[in-house]
């Protein structure tokens, strides 16, 4: 493949993008067939288990015996954020048990998009819990679009409300210690997923169960067992075992010579 | 050492003594929720609030309308305005799923954003990956082996479909997971400093700016 050094190459891909579009294919590719194999019922490779996921079970049927609320919270992200979306499906389940066990959640946003997305998941998990009759919109509120305001009024809801379970599922920044040690000051059940590496220490810090990084994408599809997820899970597994093998290769290739075919190609 | 407040009715002292006293006020939550604690948190909630609706309407909404789509007469700007203000049809129950329109597009075009542009740096830290063993100095070389078996280590811990039953897997993991924790310590220790200095800003602005005690 001849791709000019200066310009667009093949005529529409800004330089580098090209050997970024196919992996892009690629993995795209990946994801598909195995969300389609889990919909047609065919075999595919189970998801391990991932510790502190049952943990959110437990939290809930807890603050359930001690009379008080659960909190969930998906950070700052925009609704499009990847961590965010993986929020939602985590959110649903949280929603779904707390109608089951008839437990009180508080869910608040910093963003007016998330909370109307959050309104929808919660209730659609009520439904589906056969309760649609315990949903109550006032417990899913919006506190502040700035990141510290949000924080002080979190911590002011949770000395008031005092909930036995803080969920924190989402992307964080400066605001994720306040939380965690906020909710560790109660004496709460702290489950705290982020793949904003620089804020996970603070969960781990402070949080009973940490998911790190990509196992909050996993958790969703690890509780729900729906295909979509499953699959898409699998799919995202396949293509992190394509570049374990790639790194190989191209360290191999750099012992060899100076000229590592693969880095040009990856590069174009 | 004395003290040497700035007038509170002056134009540059007014602000100082809010800030401070706004400061002290968060402050108090380190004994327990409280009264002053809950004022300065309904403040600044408010301010935030208020302060974003300025802010979007001078930047955003009227801009936009004024020069864009008055001025300029770029009438498809009726459409993203149009989009948002179905948001608010979320408030009534007859025509609420309209609301559904704005947030699908805001999403989809996150996730496409996303797709577009995220995957050319995910290829450059793979390339990056590939380091040669072959350094001028023995620390340099054993500094490239280390990186290279943490690098594959920490990639280990995150398969979510190989059983970590395996001795192999299950070692390779368990140093992957090692790795992990050693890199968040450092940034646990970075932040904590970090935090020290934001800590001590506000000290130093209560004292020295408030309390006139750092001269």
């Amino acid at each position: 493949m001849m791709l000019a050094q200066d310009g667009p190459a093949l005529g529409i891909f800004t330089a580098g993008s090209v050997a970024a579009f196919f992996a892009l294919l690629v993995i795209c590719g990946l994801v598909y067939m195995m969300i389609q194999r889990a919909r047609a019922g065919l075999k595919i490779p189970e998801i391990r288990k991932i510790a502190g996921l049952e943990a959110i079970d437990e939290a809930i049927g807890r603050a359930t015996e001690m009379g008080r609320p659960v909190h969930f919270t998906p950070g700052l992200g925009d609704p499009y954020n990847i961590q965010t979306i993986a929020s939602y499906a985590m959110l649903g389940h949280v929603a779904k048990r707390c109608a089951q066990y008839d437990t009180r959640l508080l869910q608040t946003n910093v963003d007016p998009f998330v909370l109307a997305i959050n309104n929808e998941v919660i209730r659609q998990a009520y439904l589906e819990a056969g309760r649609p009759d315990a949903f109550n919109p006032d417990d899913i509120t919006f506190h502040s679009t700035e990141q510290f305001a949000y924080a002080a009024s979190v911590l002011g809801l949770y000395e008031r409300e005092r909930p036995a379970a803080n969920i924190m599922f989402g992307a964080f920044w400066a605001e994720s210690m306040l939380f965690a040690e906020g909710g560790a000051y109660l004496g709460s059940i702290q489950i705290g997923a982020t793949a904003n590496t620089h804020q996970i220490a603070f969960f781990v810090a402070a949080c009973d169960y940490t998911l790190i990084g990509e196992e909050m994408f996993a958790a969703s599809a690890y509780l729900s067992k729906e295909p979509v997820l499953t699959g898409t899970v699998v799919g995202q597994d396949w293509a992190r075992i394509g570049v374990f093998a790639l790194i190989i290769l191209g360290t191999i290739l750099a012992q060899i010579g100076d000229t590592n075919w693969l880095a040009t190609i990856l590069k174009k | 050492m004395s003290f040497d407040f700035p007038s509170l009715l002056s134009a540059d002292g007014a602000p100082v003594w809010a800030a401070a006293l706004c400061t002290l006020a968060i402050w108090t939550f380190l004994i327990r929720d409280n009264p002053i604690y809950r004022l300065a948190e309904h403040v600044m909630v408010a301010l935030a609030a208020g302060w974003g609706v300025g802010y979007y309407y001078y930047s955003y909404i009227h801009p936009v309308i004024t020069e864009e789509l008055i001025g300029q007469g770029r009438w498809f700007y009726i459409i993203p305005i149009i989009l948002g203000l179905f948001l608010y049809t979320r408030f009534i129950p007859s025509v609420s799923w309209l609301a559904r329109y704005p947030m699908s597009a805001y999403i989809g075009y996150g996730a496409g954003y996303y797709l577009a542009f995220n995957a050319k740096p995910f290829l450059s830290q793979v390339t990056a990956s590939f380091v040669s063993f072959s350094q001028p100095a023995f620390t340099g070389t054993l500094n490239q082996i280390v990186f290279f078996i943490c690098i594959l280590a920490s990639l280990v811990y995150f398969f979510f479909t190989i059983s970590k039953e395996r001795p192999a897997m299950g070692y390779a993991s368990q140093l992957g997971k090692i790795v992990i924790l050693i890199a968040l310590g450092a940034h646990f220790g970075n932040t904590v400093l970090y935090r020290y200095n934001l800590f001590l800003g506000r000290l130093s602005y209560v004292l020295g700016e408030w309390m006139g005690l750092l001269q």
